[in-house]
């Protein structure tokens, strides 16, 4: 048998050798990307339902047989009884999630705070937001963001 | 075939090859993070009822805040939604005949509120993970209210419905009745109480028969509730007035006596009450600052006693007294005059009253004896049930206010 015989014999065997192989190795990386996607997918959304959850035991305890209009002067900064609404939001927030990252955005009409006031560096977050009504700003928004680190 | 073509077959074997891995690339790309897993549909459903949660939480805030509101509204209204059977210096009257239901009334001051609050939640669909989105159909619908105590329950007649979509197609709606139990700061027994206090009212004889009861819970006092506006202002003055002139004087209080105005007046702004003789009859007018009579009810001009004849003075003859207030101070006829004593009822000429100014009242004149109220048969009374929250936009507070029952007995 000659050289050229050699390849012309074992060529077609080799090019669907390699064929095999090479679509082996994509379906074992489009397995892995599918997988890891779905991991990511369903890590988010259970994470927007662990911040469901925050949020309304944050407002539940929080504000537990206290008006609204109280809570918006809280907001306000105007009630002596809650000077310090941010820090005691943050110590809420840090004490019951500290396996989380944990930002509370509270925006009415007239402006917008942010405790804490940067946004944690986080590898994934998600958001929930809650309408409460308002006397004083007709209705106010306040959005968790919750993140892992 | 020639085998030296054979070369054109490896090259169309490389170029599927490669357009195939092309196509799969794409194919990973387009899907590598997938929006549906194993338990995804469960998750989505768990996230929507505790997106709904937050929902009720809405409907929950907004009763609290229906509630501190609708309550003086109640009470501003006498109880009434509107007058049943008349109204008397601006206060809803109450008799035999006429008693208002306060819980039914509070119901539909509540249902009011209600409205206005939940018509405010946003209606737009809210994206809750990358493939769920919710959209809230919050509507109203009147809600039956029971009460016990501090706790107030709202029985809804509509569920509230959520629509759900998943990878934006309606997946389904998630259902649930909107009834609420709100802890409040008010205790809802009061408005018994105040039904009480309104029977007692209803049973006396007139207007001396009355005993102030100042307990802490609920307290009533004869006359109006502290003014508010310049219409309220208006009417505490009439009534101070008008008692004056029905007054009776006994033998104690020789030929004079006097009466007071409300002491505080400072509601009045910048309106002017003019009290004038006219046909005979005293006349009462409250003018705003563009000098036009202010139509605040079918009362705006009272005859405050037929037959009076009306003098500012002893000595000069006047057919018209000005009340205006400056810094709070009330003036007659820009003279400063304090609310004791302002008033002069004459025993000698029938039913003449003078209005005295501080300038006025010398050593002799504040030994005159107070006058003794008169019997009357119709007559106002304040009611004080509890206290509530309430934001003030001037002050941009939220203090605590009473609840003032402002009504007026008839037992003629």
């Amino acid at each position: 048998m000659n050289k050229k015989g050699f390849l012309d014999d074992f060529l077609p065997y080799l090019a669907v050798g390699a064929f095999v192989i090479v679509i082996a190795v994509i379906l074992v990386f489009y397995g892995a990307t599918k997988d890891k996607g779905q991991q990511d997918s369903a890590e988010k959304d259970l994470l927007t339902l662990e911040a469901h959850k925050a949020l309304q035991d944050y407002l539940k305890s929080s504000f537990k047989d206290r008006s609204m209009a109280e809570y918006l002067t809280v907001i306000a900064k105007q009630d002596s009884l809650y000077p310090d609404w941010e820090a005691q939001t943050k110590t809420y927030f840090e004490s019951r999630y500290p396996q989380r990252k944990t930002q509370l955005v509270v925006k009415t009409s007239r402006e917008k705070m942010e405790v804490p006031e940067q946004a944690p560096e986080v590898r994934t977050v998600v958001y929930v937001d809650a309408y409460l009504p308002s006397d004083m700003y007709d209705k106010v928004v306040l959005t968790l963001n919750l993140g892992i680190p | 075939m020639n085998k030296k073509a054979q070369i054109l077959y490896y090259a169309l074997i490389l170029g599927i090859f490669f357009a195939f891995l092309y196509f799969i690339v794409l194919q990973i790309q387009q899907h590598a993070t997938p929006q549906q897993y194993t338990g995804s549909l469960a998750v989505n459903a768990l996230n929507v009822a505790e997106r709904t949660e937050l929902i009720l939480l809405y409907y929950e805030q907004a009763a609290r805040l229906s509630s501190y509101n609708a309550l003086p509204e109640l009470a501003r209204h006498g109880g009434y939604i509107t007058p049943a059977c008349a109204t008397y210096l601006g206060a809803s009257v109450i008799s035999l005949k006429c008693t208002p239901d306060l819980n039914v009334n509070f119901q539909h001051f509540f249902n009011e509120q209600m409205k206005q609050r939940l018509e405010m939640y946003p209606p737009m669909p809210q994206q809750l993970t990358s493939s769920l989105s919710v959209t809230p159909h919050v509507s109203f619908v009147p809600f039956k209210i029971y009460t016990d105590k501090k706790m107030l329950v709202a029985a809804s007649g509509k569920p509230l419905d959520v629509t759900l979509s998943i990878l934006g197609q309606e997946a389904g709606t998630y259902s649930l009745r909107p009834d609420l139990r709100v802890e409040m700061v008010y205790d809802f027994d009061l408005l018994g109480k105040v039904r009480e206090k309104m029977d007692y009212l209803k049973g006396l004889e007139d207007s001396t028969k009355f005993t102030p009861s100042t307990e802490n819970a609920v307290s009533v006092v004869l006359g109006s509730c502290p003014a508010k506006t310049p219409e309220d202002v208006f009417f505490d003055v009439v009534e101070r007035v008008s008692s004056c002139a029905k007054t009776v004087l006994n033998a104690q209080e020789k030929a004079t006596c006097t009466c007071s105005l409300p002491s505080d007046v400072s509601a009045l702004g910048s309106y002017r009450i003019i009290l004038r003789e006219k046909d005979n009859s005293l006349v009462a007018e409250l003018v705003s600052n563009d000098n036009v009579p202010v139509d605040v009810t079918k009362e705006i001009r009272l005859a405050i006693h037929e037959g009076s004849p009306f003098r500012f003075d002893s000595l000069v003859e006047k057919n018209e007294v000005v009340l205006t207030i400056d810094a709070g101070k009330m003036l007659i006829d820009g003279k400063p005059v304090s609310s004791e004593k302002a008033l002069l009822r004459y025993k000698d000429i029938k039913n003449l009253i003078t209005f005295v100014s501080d300038d006025q009242q010398d050593d002799f004149y504040k030994q005159i004896p107070s006058c003794s109220s008169p019997p009357l048969k119709k007559f106002r009374v304040c009611i004080t049930a509890g206290k509530v929250p309430q934001f003030d936009k001037k002050t941009q507070q939220t203090p605590f206010v009473d609840v003032h029952f402002q009504v007026a007995v008839d037992v003629s």
